[in-house]
């Protein structure tokens, strides 16, 4: 299970988020917001020129992306929280499974993939915290993997 | 012309963040985002240039530090 929702003290200097990012040659982003219902973070089609502020250069895709993060969404330093956000947005509550099961067809029609990364840094010592169950199974339904970054400093 | 400060699969010494005159906590933050948004892995190498440019293993370019703090 997950670390405990209460704020310890190694907790109280931590800092975590999450990402969720639907990748493929055939990503239509405006197809996955459309299902999902929230504006990402980033989108961008393969081939398509973007940039990613004032600073550099354009960028070229070289595939779909549709990537949202929790970083600037959800000011918690828990990492359960920015991971239940993330499922919220494939299963959101009272929808009976129609979400998952739309991501999967699309995902199956496009042959796109499902990824979960999430970040965590903690003091010296502090112990890394783990995915709950409930977190992992609906991502899991989306065959999402989940990738983590986890550090102290 | 920039110059790279780091080129290896492990998170950013102190020393990037120094060079980019950020703290290491805003460069963590923003090198997994750069990975994430670009399609890479957390252990994906990158590499970074002292002018906040990350590009990936091969040189293609994913996004710019300061953009991301």
């Amino acid at each position: 299970m997950c670390s405990a929702t209460s704020t310890t003290k190694s907790e109280s200097r931590s800092r975590a988020f999450a990402t969720l990012r639907f990748a493929g040659d055939a990503l239509d982003p405006d197809e996955i917001s459309r299902v999902i219902k929230e504006q990402p973070t980033r989108a961008y089609r393969k081939g398509e020129k973007y940039r990613t502020g004032p600073h550099g250069p354009e960028i070229v895709g070289k595939t779909g992306v549709w990537y949202f993060s929790t970083r600037r969404k959800i000011p918690s330093r828990d990492l359960t929280d920015h991971l239940d956000a993330l499922v919220r947005l494939v299963s959101p509550f009272a929808d009976g499974g129609k979400r998952l099961t739309q991501l999967r067809d699309i995902m199956e029609r496009e042959n796109l993939k499902a990824h979960v990364t999430c970040f965590w840094r903690g003091p010296p010592g502090a112990g890394e915290p783990s995915i709950p169950t409930v977190v992992s199974e609906p991502l899991q339904r989306i065959s999402a993997d989940i990738q983590v970054d986890f550090a102290t400093e | 012309m920039a110059r790279i400060i780091w080129n290896r699969r492990e998170n950013p010494s102190e020393y990037v963040s120094d060079r980019l005159g950020i703290t290491r906590e805003q460069l963590g933050d923003a090198i997994h985002e750069i990975k994430a948004a670009g399609d890479l892995s957390p252990a994906d190498r990158v590499i970074i240039y002292d002018d906040g440019t990350v590009t990936d293993e091969r040189g293609d370019v994913l996004g710019n530090i300061y953009n991301e703090i």
